[in-house]
């Protein structure tokens, strides 16, 4: 594990619901330039728990760490600014809003000057250096041809595409992804697994997964953390944890069953 | 306490039909998702149907209440669902909350006029004791205890008709159904439910319950008038916000708790318990409903968290369009940055120096409106909320430059624009509680605090100076300016009417630029993509809570300006109770912006411009004024179609036109190359068929110019004699075609006889010396119309055959450009009287413009070549009628009471909005098929074109059948 303070760092979350325990003291860390999965069978709290780390919801106990600072009651667009970037589970487009739009909206929340007197001035029009940032997050998506098609026209894989390089145009230091190859075929998970590796590899973004697909998560996340009911029981390398018994119990072996 | 007792029994029989209402609302809202506002006016019309009925019309008491509770009401539910809801089920909450609130502001309307019921429903309804064999008059008394027969009927109705709905709700197949109808149609016919006839049954029973409320609030109210009837909306809604929206018994105790808080407000309990003033009382018990409105709203954790019912499979419906701008590409771009500049500075200079008083201030009112209006496209195109709300932000920045000149003395324009402030900083104080809420809520919480400002602030005489209001003399400038010595302004120039439009202009202008500046602008951009996802927003940084705060405060902003500048106008601040300004006219403003068109900064002109425009034309005519509230209140129903709005909507099928248009082009030449489309008819026929009236039409202008007298009717006989053969020619033609064509040729030869007989009449008339009487002339131009009228609906496919290239085409762009000259000439000539209707025609008058569209949908979906010779023909032949209409009028031949010439006025003109889209196409398809013939043929994919017309154009059995099949190959 990384010695120095992690990136991202998520202690003793509880998150409870009229009486259920959905998370029960979950730790979790993510170092700088990491890609580190969540697993866990359906109902294991993932979703809660990716939801308390982006604000989403409100732990009842426990905080959440960023570089260091206590982001536990940031609202969720605090957060973003810090530097969290995200894609949803079922996916959240700009309806009406061209691909093209979508990254340069992005870009300009980054550079936080939409200040109001700037559009009276005329000053909000799109720079150079702007559509250049989203020219190349077009080409590192291959999104280049759809670019100006309005975002309903596009099949689901694209639109994960989409939704991945609109957190990369706000250049998150984290990028937290919800279940990203849910509903993709094997060919559009593979383009986006090798996405998110050069992401990780030339910008340095580090990643954390939630993920239902294990093959994928194996192919891309250098350390694994698995929920089961709400409990962390199992973390550390991916193929040390993949090894581990309890976790095949607990869930891979179900699969192994089941195939 | 007698009086405690006596109040609290009123307030329960007050509550039991507020109950009621709200009941049916929640009906409504339940089962097909509508808010539906227009709850008050189908009660309404019910008790104005039982009133006329029975004190008008002497019928039984029993008789007129069957037939207001059970026949017309339920049937007017059903019409509602049949007409306009059932096509909106899946349609978002704005869409159906702004039909709603039309028919809110139409329906009673329509009832008053004087043609169905008319005004005469005032005062004493009778209530129904009398079935029972009670006495109307009956008061139940207990000692000091007193009760009168219409509350006791009121209370056990209601009780009756709750229980009844929630035993039906809880018990029945059918309540069930209505219950999962409004989840989602689809899935609910995916298993098996006829989706359609379940939302006709609960709008007949909700539209029932309205009607009972209807009838039994009459006798309590003591009047049946609309303005009482509207309002009574606003405590139901109260009550059902109690009720979440669905409880029924929490509707019910809510209902019985408000009506006894009401009249318990009242009772001397405050003034004597507390020591509160009976002003202060008073005023309370006015703005009650909007005061807990408001709390319910802002406190009630159930309904601000609750979600609108979002249909699981709402994935199958279409995306909105997006603006028809970014369909445009580099030619029609081209066209449109030379055309603009052109008609902006032609509108300017016209208005300044060659029209009348009366029209440079009418344009100036039309222009503030049009700011006004610009806050709702802020707020609704910009925002995708609804503010009924903007009348109170008006009225603020109106009565805070009012305050800031009486005190401190200061120059009106630094007033206006510290007024905005005033109001911005309002917007945002209101915008803080309501952050909260979203949709709907959001929209009933800016009806509360419309009301409640209406009702409570602008009343205070320290705050408002009301009766008489503050004076607004327009602004003084520093001296008499000398331009180079050319001329001089002079000091007082922006109070004459001239300058005050100039200033108005400006000011205008300053807006609009803000508007679309804002709009493509940062916050712009971050407003679309909070409406599009506020989730996905936030994840990117967007703190919408801000974008929500400044949203509020740019549309208060350009309200207060435009609300100030009304103020300059009529040289007063705005009357807070007037009909222009009452806080339920805010209403009325986001259905007119609405429907002309939320998103752009032309469909606020439009709304703007037609607002005054059509209120003067209803004038001019001395007809009712409500028809304006009618006409643009059932026009929020074309909302539904084209959320976008009309203006936006025909401009982009404009452009889009142009795609199927070169599709279709290509495929009739090669069907007509191989005679597979007959190819006797053509479009110059239908030129020149109209040709006489252009011809005329010049003709009359220039004797006018010459003589100022009645012109000769000869030329109108030799235009005949020259377009006859026209006529003539295709109907000989046409007898050896077959079906379609041998019915046209029967009319061509009985319309042509006319036309001859006609024209010899004229003759011998003028050679006798005797001047014929004017309604043969009309009669002859009716003729010749329907002639016109029947060639195209009836033939269209053979019109299709033209590829408008040839004479037609330019004899059409001939006809255009003369009707355009005449037009500019009559306008020189009889300032005031002849450009009342082309003015009118020409600055958009969107119900015609709906009508005629539609009318246009209904009867082809053809290219553009047709369209552009209909318009032609028909504008042409309505604007000769209308020219004569109103020469006549001038002379003092006709009334303008008289129905048929207000039929025809009304046709005239909208014909003549056709005969200017038609001008305008001639005029862009010369243009674009230069660009057209530019382009490499390749880029076209026809295939797909024809694809989509030949699915969305049946085609007859027979010959055509094999036509398309060949036509294919191609």
């Amino acid at each position: 594990m990384n010695q120095q303070s992690p990136l991202l760092d998520a202690n003793e979350i509880t998150k409870r619901f009229s009486g259920i325990t959905a998370l029960d003291s979950v730790n979790l860390d993510v170092a700088e330039h990491e890609i580190v999965g969540l697993i866990g069978p359906n109902g294991a709290g993932k979703t809660t728990f990716f939801n308390c780390l982006l604000g989403m919801l409100r732990p009842d106990d426990g905080e959440v760490l960023f570089n260091g600072q206590d982001i536990t009651k940031l609202p969720v667009y605090k957060r973003a600014r810090l530097g969290f970037g995200r894609t949803f589970q079922r996916i959240e487009l700009f309806s009406g809003l061209t691909v093209r739009e979508h990254l340069l909206i992005a870009e300009r929340v980054r550079r936080g000057d939409g200040r109001l007197w700037k559009d009276f001035l005329n000053l909000a029009k799109t720079r150079p250096e702007e559509s250049a940032a989203a020219e190349a997050t077009l080409e590192l998506l291959e999104l280049t041809d759809v670019a100006d098609a309005p975002v309903e026209s596009l099949s689901l894989g694209k639109g994960r595409l989409v939704e991945l390089g609109r957190a990369l145009m706000t250049e998150p230091k984290l990028l937290l992804l919800d279940e990203p190859s849910s509903g993709l075929d094997q060919v559009e998970t593979r383009a986006l697994t090798d996405v998110l590796r050069v992401v990780n590899r030339q910008r340095g973004t580090a990643i954390l997964l939630v993920e239902h697909d294990v093959e994928m998560v194996q192919s891309v996340a250098q350390r694994l953390y698995v929920l089961d009911f709400g409990v962390l029981i199992a973390s550390g390398l991916t193929d040390e944890v993949l090894a581990d018994k309890a976790v095949r119990a607990a869930y891979i072996g179900d699969i192994a069953v089941s195939s | 306490m007698a009086n405690f007792l006596n109040l609290s029994a009123q307030g329960v029989a007050q509550g039991a039909i507020y109950a009621l209402i709200a009941m049916g609302l929640v009906l409504t809202y339940k089962t097909s998702g509508v808010f539906n506002l227009a709850f008050s006016a189908q009660a309404f019309i019910a008790g104005a149907v039982f009133y006329w009925l029975n004190v008008d019309e002497g019928a039984p008491l029993l008789l007129a209440f069957i037939i207001a509770v059970f026949v017309v009401s339920p049937l007017l539910g059903l019409l509602l669902d049949r007409a306009i809801f059932r096509y909106m089920r899946t349609a978002p909450w704005s869409v159906k909350l702004v039909s709603a609130l039309g028919l809110m502001l139409g329906l009673p309307q329509i009832i008053l006029l004087p043609a169905v019921l008319g005004p005469e429903l005032q005062s004493n309804p009778p209530n129904l004791a009398s079935i029972v064999g009670i006495s109307q008059d009956y008061v139940f008394k207990a000692g000091d205890f007193a009760i009168g027969i219409e509350r006791i009927i009121a209370v056990v109705v209601s009780l009756l008709a709750v229980i009844g709905l929630g035993i039906l709700f809880r018990y029945s197949s059918i309540g069930l159904q209505m219950r999962a109808v409004v989840e989602s149609p689809r899935m609910v016919e995916l298993a098996g439910v006829d989706a359609d006839r379940v939302s006709a049954y609960s709008w007949m029973l909700s539209s029932f319950m309205a009607g009972l409320a209807g009838v039994l609030l009459a006798p309590i109210i003591t009047s049946v008038n609309p303005a009482t009837y509207i309002l009574i909306i606003v405590p139901a809604v109260v009550v059902a916000c109690f009720g979440r929206l669905s409880s029924i018994p929490l509707t019910l105790a809510g209902g019985i708790a408000f009506g006894l808080l009401e009249k318990l407000i009242g009772s001397d309990l405050l003034t004597n318990g507390f020591g509160m003033s009976s002003d202060l009382v008073s005023k309370l018990q006015v703005s009650l409903p909007f005061i807990v409105l408001l709390l319910l709203l802002l406190f009630l954790p159930g309904l601000r968290t609750r979600r609108e019912a979002q249909d699981p499979l709402s994935g199958v419906d279409p995306p909105p369009p997006s603006l028809a701008a970014s369909y445009k590409d580099a030619s029609t771009q081209r066209l449109t940055k030379i055309i603009f500049p052109i008609f902006v500075g032609t509108f300017v200079v016209v208005s300044l120096f060659w029209l009348s008083g009366i029209w440079v201030n009418r344009l100036t009112a039309g222009l503030v409106w049009t700011i006004i209006f610009l806050s709702i496209t802020v707020f609704t195109g910009l925002g995708g909320q609804i503010s009924l709300g903007q009348t109170a932000f008006a009225l603020t920045g109106a009565f805070a430059v009012g305050q800031l000149i009486d005190h401190l003395g200061m120059p009106i324009l630094l007033a206006m624009v510290i007024g905005a402030l005033i109001a911005a900083a309002l917007g945002a104080l209101v915008a803080l509680p309501a952050l909260r809420l979203d949709g709907l809520y959001l929209t009933l919480a800016t009806l509360g605090f419309a009301l409640m400002m209406g009702t409570l602030i602008f009343q205070d005489p320290t705050i408002s100076k009301q009766p008489t209001g503050f004076v607004l003399n327009r602004p003084l400038l520093w001296g008499n300016i000398d331009v180079f010595g050319w001329f001089t302004i002079h000091r007082d120039f922006f109070r004459t009417d001239d300058g005050f439009f100039v200033l108005t202009l400006g000011v205008f202008a300053i807006v609009a630029v803000g508007v679309i500046l804002v709009r493509t602008g940062t916050t712009g951009r971050s407003l679309l993509a909070v409406r599009g996802s506020a989730t996905a927003a936030a994840s990117i940084g967007i703190n919408s809570a801000r974008l929500r705060v400044v949203l509020f405060a740019i549309a208060a902003a350009i309200a207060a300006t435009g609300g100030t500048m009304y103020g300059m106008l009529i040289q007063n601040t705005p009357d807070p109770n007037g009909t222009e300004f009452q806080a339920i006219v805010g209403a009325f403003w986001v259905v007119l912006v609405v429907t002309v068109g939320a998103r752009t900064v032309d469909g606020a002109a439009n709304a703007g411009l037609s607002f005054v425009l059509t209120a003067w034309l209803i004038e001019s005519q001395r007809l009712p004024a409500s028809l304006q509230i009618i006409g643009f209140g059932f026009g929020a129903i074309a909302y539904a179609k084209h959320p976008e709005g009309v203006v936006e909507w025909q401009t982009r099928r404009g452009i889009q036109d142009r795609a199927r248009n070169a599709a279709e082009k290509a495929r009739v030449a090669g069907l007509k190359a191989r005679g597979l489309i007959p190819a006797h008819f053509n479009t110059r026929d239908i030129g020149l068929s109209a040709a006489p009236f252009g011809l005329y039409a010049l003709y009359w202008l220039a004797d006018g110019i010459y003589n100022a007298q009645v012109p000769s009717l000869k030329v109108l006989g030799v235009a005949f004699l020259i377009c006859l053969p026209f006529g003539l020619g295709p109907a000989l033609k046409a007898i050896r075609g077959d079906g379609e064509s041998r019915r046209l040729s029967l009319i061509l030869l009985v319309i042509s006889p006319i036309s001859i007989y006609v024209i010899f009449w004229l003759f011998t008339a003028i050679a006798k010396g005797n001047p014929p009487n004017v309604k043969w002339f009309e009669a002859a131009c009716a003729a010749s119309a329907a002639y016109g009228v029947y060639w195209f609906t009836r033939n269209f496919r053979d019109m299709r055959a033209e590829t408008g290239r040839g004479l037609g085409a330019v004899g059409g762009f001939l006809l255009a450009l003369a009707s355009v000259v005449s037009a500019t000439a009559g306008f020189f000539l009889v300032k005031d009287n002849l450009f009342v209707g082309l003015a009118l025609g020409l600055i958009a008058c969107p119900i015609f413009f709906v009508l005629c569209r539609e009318i246009d949908l209904m009867t082809t979906a053809v290219t553009r070549q047709d369209r552009i010779n209909r318009y032609t023909g028909f504008g042409l032949t309505f604007m000769v009628l209308f020219m004569i209409y109103l020469r006549k009028l001038q002379f003092g031949d006709i009334q303008p009471e008289v129905l048929g010439t207000r039929i025809l006025v009304f046709a005239a003109i909208g014909a003549y909005m056709q005969f200017l889209i038609g001008a305008q196409s001639v005029l862009n398809d010369y243009w674009l098929s230069s660009v057209e013939e530019a382009r490499d043929p390749a880029e076209e994919r026809p295939g797909e074109a024809f694809a989509s017309l030949d699915a969305s154009q049946p085609v007859p059995a027979g010959a055509m059948g094999s036509v398309e099949l060949a036509g294919e190959g191609t």
